[in-house]
This record gives structure tokens, sequence and C-alpha cells, in this order.
């Protein structure tokens, strides 16, 4: 079992917000203690006020073992999974979109779709290796994770940050996340392909 | 919530499944020894038979079947209603998935009541034994 409440330090994230330039913006999920209570996601379906199918950030269940005979010892490990947009450094649907409405900012490496370009032709979900990017029936527009850039520009924390019961995900600059995970845990995984560089962290 | 668990499953463990040949989304059929035709449900299938979508999870022992409630409503706006009769807004959404109380069993001696934990005053579905045949 490590430390709870790895948050990062209030000064580093302030400072990583009066840090003008390039920079990424991610978020860390410790799987280990992440018990898939789903608050993340009404959390961001609050704040986003996203239609019922569309979610930025689903959550995903990993059974680990398998338990058969109840003579034996259960080994069994549920992990929850949730899977925001992954605000990849080469973003594949950024190479996909055919109108080129998915940017990725250089302020603070947020990868955006602008409503107004898309088409709503669904490439960019298809190309995503995470299948993240959702289309949206009702405005007929692709959506997905912003990492809340209405409230990071403010200064402030992700919703799903903010509501996370568990207090499982963190905020931050890359490099002071990094920072922070190899002081807090040896171990460390990345999930998927790493051909889009993705930027959200996980560990277990 | 119709968002993040559009709808429920009956779970059962890997060694059940094997033994019954069915996988994670196939249709089984349950009986309780009190359960009876309900029209009413839609998984109603007749002769006390319901059937469930399956989902094999590792998480429950052998031998279980489990059900999340709060599924396969049929109030609540999730069916056709009228007030005055006119037509009121319904989403199916709300009645997505199984319901779970047709398949309790009820007292054998007073019979149409459901078992209640001496105790704790609650109806009780732990001890119902279940046949399970694949659909």
């Amino acid at each position: 079992m490590s430390e709870r409440g790895a948050f990062i330090p209030e000064e580093v994230l302030e400072a990583s917000f009066k840090k003008p330039g390039p920079k990424q913006y991610t978020l860390w999920v410790d799987l280990e203690h992440c018990i898939g209570c789903q608050s993340c996601t009404m959390g961001c379906k609050a704040e986003n006020n996203t239609p019922v199918g569309v979610d930025y950030n689903r959550v995903i269940e990993i059974e680990e073992g398998e338990f058969k005979n109840p003579k034996e010892k259960p080994e069994v490990r549920v992990y929850f999974v949730p899977m925001p947009c992954m605000h990849c450094g080469k973003p594949a649907c950024m190479a996909a979109c055919p109108v080129g409405a998915i940017t990725k900012r250089e302020e603070d490496g947020i990868v955006l779709i602008d409503k107004d370009k898309c088409i709503g032709c669904r490439y960019c979900a298809w190309a995503c290796p995470y299948g993240h990017p959702q289309f949206n029936a009702e405005a007929k527009v692709m959506e997905k994770c912003t990492l809340c850039v209405q409230r990071v520009t403010k200064g402030l924390r992700p919703a799903c940050v903010e509501t996370c019961t568990a207090k499982v995900r963190f905020f931050g600059e890359v490099n002071d996340l990094t920072k922070l995970i190899r002081e807090r845990r040896a171990q460390r995984a990345f999930v998927g392909p790493t051909t889009t560089e993705p930027s959200v962290m996980y560990t277990k | 919530m119709a968002s993040i668990k559009p709808q429920n499953y009956a779970e059962i463990n890997p060694a059940d499944a094997e033994r019954m040949g069915v996988k994670t989304g196939d249709w089984v059929k349950a009986k309780s020894p009190s359960s009876r035709h309900t029209p009413y449900y839609s998984n109603s299938l007749g002769d006390g038979w319901y059937k469930y979508q399956v989902r094999v999870t590792s998480r429950i022992r052998p031998g279980l079947f489990s059900i999340c409630q709060s599924y396969g409503r049929f109030g609540a706006g999730a069916r056709k209603w009228y007030t005055n009769g006119k037509e009121q807004p319904h989403d199916e959404r709300i009645g997505a998935g199984f319901h779970i109380n047709p398949l309790y069993m009820t007292d054998p001696v007073l019979k149409n009541i459901v078992m209640i934990d001496p105790v704790g005053g609650a109806t009780q579905s732990f001890g119902t034994p279940l046949r399970l045949e694949r659909l």
C-alpha cells in the first residue's frame, strides 16, 4: 500500500498555471485506490452538460484472475480504469480529421474540437486508439474531453479531479506529475500503445 | 445513470458459465419455486421463467446468481401512461434492464408474501433456490 493523498502541492500547481509558454496539462489516475464510484463521470456530465450516451470520462473495468473453486482463496482483482481523453502528444484524431477541426493547443497541450468546423464524420472516433471521441446525435458534432478547458484557463482543477471521492485523480503539468509519481511510486505504467504519445498516466 | 450503466446484468461465475456453456452477453432463463407468469414484466417467458442477459464475472462465488436491483422498471415514466386521457412523456431508457422481484421466493405457508428476514425485517432473496437454463 502506498501513501494516499499525494496531491500536487498547491504552490507548484499555481506556478504551473502562471508559467507561460508551451506545456502539457494532464491527469494521473492512481488505479490502486480507484473504487469505480463513477463520480468523475457524473461531475464531468454536470460540468460539461453532456447528453445521455456522451461521456467525456468513461470508467472501464478490468478483471484480473479467476475464481472458480470456492475451496480456494479467491485471487481476483478488479481495476476501474477511468478513460478521459489522453491529450496525446501526437493525436491520431488530429491527423484523421478531414476538415482540421481538431487542434492541440500550444499553451497547455489540450486537444480540442472546434464544433463550428466539425462536420460529424466520426473519423476521429475510428482513428483514436482509445475510442474516445463520441458523436453527439443532438448537435450532430463530435465531442471529447476538453480537460475542462473553461476551468483550467481560470486556474482551477478539472471537475473530475474535484469530485473524485477516493482522491485518486491528480491534475497538473506533466513534468510536475512525473516527478511526483517518481517520488511516490517506483512502478509506473502507461496504458496502450505509445504511438500517439498519450499524456494521461496510470499507476497500479 | 442511463449513460453510465444503461442496463443491469445477471452475474454468474465462470465455473457456472462453463457448465452451462454461456458467455457474457448470452441469455439465460431462471425460475424460482414460486415464480409465476406476470405479463407486465417484459422479460417474462411464461410458466414462471424469466430471461436475463448474463455477465460472467469472478467477483461472485460459484453457484450464485446475482442481479443488480432498480432496473427494468415499468412505472416512473418507463412506459406509456396517461393522465386525464392525455399521453404523458415517457422514456424507455428508464425501464431498461431486468427486474428481479418476480424471482423472489414467496413464503410457502402464507403464499403471495415474500420471505422476510426475521432479524433485519427486510425482504430476503439470498435463500431462493433458482433453476437456471440456457436460452
